[in-house]
């Protein structure tokens, strides 16, 4: 097998995008050990098609490379019936007129959430999203693309990818919501059995 | 713009993907609808809350040295594959240490790049040790041919031949589907003994038969070839003699 690819301008070219092809696969299976697998997989498999790839960004063209590993290697196949079904009406927006209370927590100091729960919040609502809203949201607000470019990495028309983003973020809304309702619930029974005593 | 439409697009008008007619007919839509204001608001504020707030994961400084060390620095002649040496020499591991090999197999990639039918064995060896250690090996269980062949029907774009060898000692425990070479394939599950045998079909599209061949890959051993236009690949830890027993009982059986 003859090699035209220059392992010295791959290094240059791809390497530096390794951290995207890691916080990819680390949301698509969420296990640091296959994700740390996957990245080594996608990026030799880089290397192997880099003769192929022409020009554009060597970002999104690495991201398609271990989104498509993941698939092919790592994600069983679930018999039919076991996927989870997308409920619509529990996920559209809310009936009543108010701003979503999402922000109150942020400007409330005596009940305010620290960031790091915060975080570890957004962490786990985010890995509760059905995979399909999770890669979309993960490329646009982590890494960034573009819609025609996350279009490009999922292999689904652009349409498809705006009505993904969406509903990951009403989903999102949903849950975080849920979560600041629960620590609020939780802070004031704390206040109250203080005052108790 | 009526708002069926509008609030489909409140998410690109939040990411700046709108423009020309959409964006300026979205702009007025809003001026006049509270609840596309509403979503957009949610749309705005998740987005900002997650790009403010979601862990960026960062690859560990291993991880690069791990792949920097496995791309050839420079062009070099195709070196002896090294990687069998190094799989014959590991004993057969015990289910709980086989993912720690299924992790450290993939180093043989860094001596050359491997052959379609080495990755072929890798992949089926991969997907046989996950079964072993997981507790999904099968996705319809079941030892009657008439159960698990009509289970692939819808889900494969081909029907597999399954057959049973009890008298055999080769048990068909089950079914279930996997992925191999990027395509769906069957993997049919047999007993044998104390051994779980994996056996994956797939079509073989244009190619004449094709004599087995034996491979070792991380201990466990591959055999595979082509018949009557599906090719077969088997992933146990037998010996290659009962390998070699249960393709002429599969090949038997496929004149049924």
């Amino acid at each position: 097998m003859t090699h035209s690819i220059d392992a010295e301008r791959f290094q240059r070219v791809a390497m530096p995008h390794m951290d995207a092809a890691y916080n990819l696969a680390r949301w698509l299976t969420g296990d640091v050990h296959e994700a740390e697998d996957i990245t080594q997989e996608a990026m030799l498999r880089a290397f192997r098609f880099f003769g192929s790839w022409q020009s554009g960004d060597p970002r999104a063209w690495l991201l398609k490379i271990v989104r498509n590993t993941y698939y092919t290697h790592y994600r069983r196949v679930r018999a039919r019936g076991q996927v989870a079904e997308f409920d619509e009406e529990l996920h559209s927006a809310p009936a009543d007129d108010a701003t979503p209370a999402l922000g109150r927590v942020d400007n409330d100091p005596e009940h305010a959430v620290s960031r790091a729960q915060q975080a570890r919040l957004l962490d786990a609502a985010i890995e509760g999203l059905p995979l399909e809203f999770r890669e979309a949201i993960v490329l646009r607000e982590l890494e960034d693309l573009s819609y025609k470019e996350i279009a490009g990495v999922l292999d689904i028309p652009i349409g498809t990818v705006m009505s993904r983003i969406s509903r990951a973020r009403r989903m999102l809304a949903e849950s975080i919501h849920g979560a600041n309702e629960e620590i609020h619930e939780l802070q004031r029974s704390d206040r109250a059995r203080i005052r108790v005593r | 713009m009526n708002c069926n439409e509008a609030i489909e697009r409140v998410s690109a008008y939040v990411d700046g993907e709108l423009a020309g007619a959409e964006l300026a007919a979205l702009g007025v839509h809003l001026d006049a609808c509270p609840a596309c204001r509403r979503e957009r608001s949610i749309q705005s504020y998740v987005r900002m809350h997650v790009r403010q707030h979601a862990t960026y994961r960062t690859a560990p400084a291993s991880l690069a040295r791990r792949v920097r060390r496995q791309l050839p620095l420079e062009r070099s002649a195709p070196r002896k594959s090294w990687w069998r040496g190094w799989a014959v020499a590991i004993p057969m591991p015990a289910a709980g240490t086989a993912f720690a090999v299924l992790l450290a197999g993939n180093v043989y990639l860094a001596a050359q790049v491997p052959s379609r039918e080495q990755r072929i064995a890798d992949e089926v060896v991969t997907s046989h040790v996950r079964a072993l250690v997981g507790d999904r090996p099968f996705d319809v269980a079941s030892s009657n041919r008439h159960t698990v062949k009509p289970w692939y029907t819808g889900r494969l774009d081909f029907s597999p031949p399954v057959a049973d060898f009890p008298e055999e000692d080769f048990r068909l425990a089950g079914g279930r589907l996997d992925y191999v070479d990027s395509r769906p394939v069957a993997a049919l599950v047999y007993r044998h003994g104390a051994h779980l045998v994996d056996v994956f079909v797939w079509p073989a599209s244009g190619r004449s038969d094709a004599r087995a061949s034996a491979l070792s890959t991380r201990g466990y051993s591959v055999r595979h070839w082509v018949t009557g236009g599906l090719a077969y690949w088997i992933a146990s830890d037998m010996d290659e003699r009962e390998s070699e027993r249960l393709q002429r009982l599969l090949e038997a059986a496929r004149g049924e």
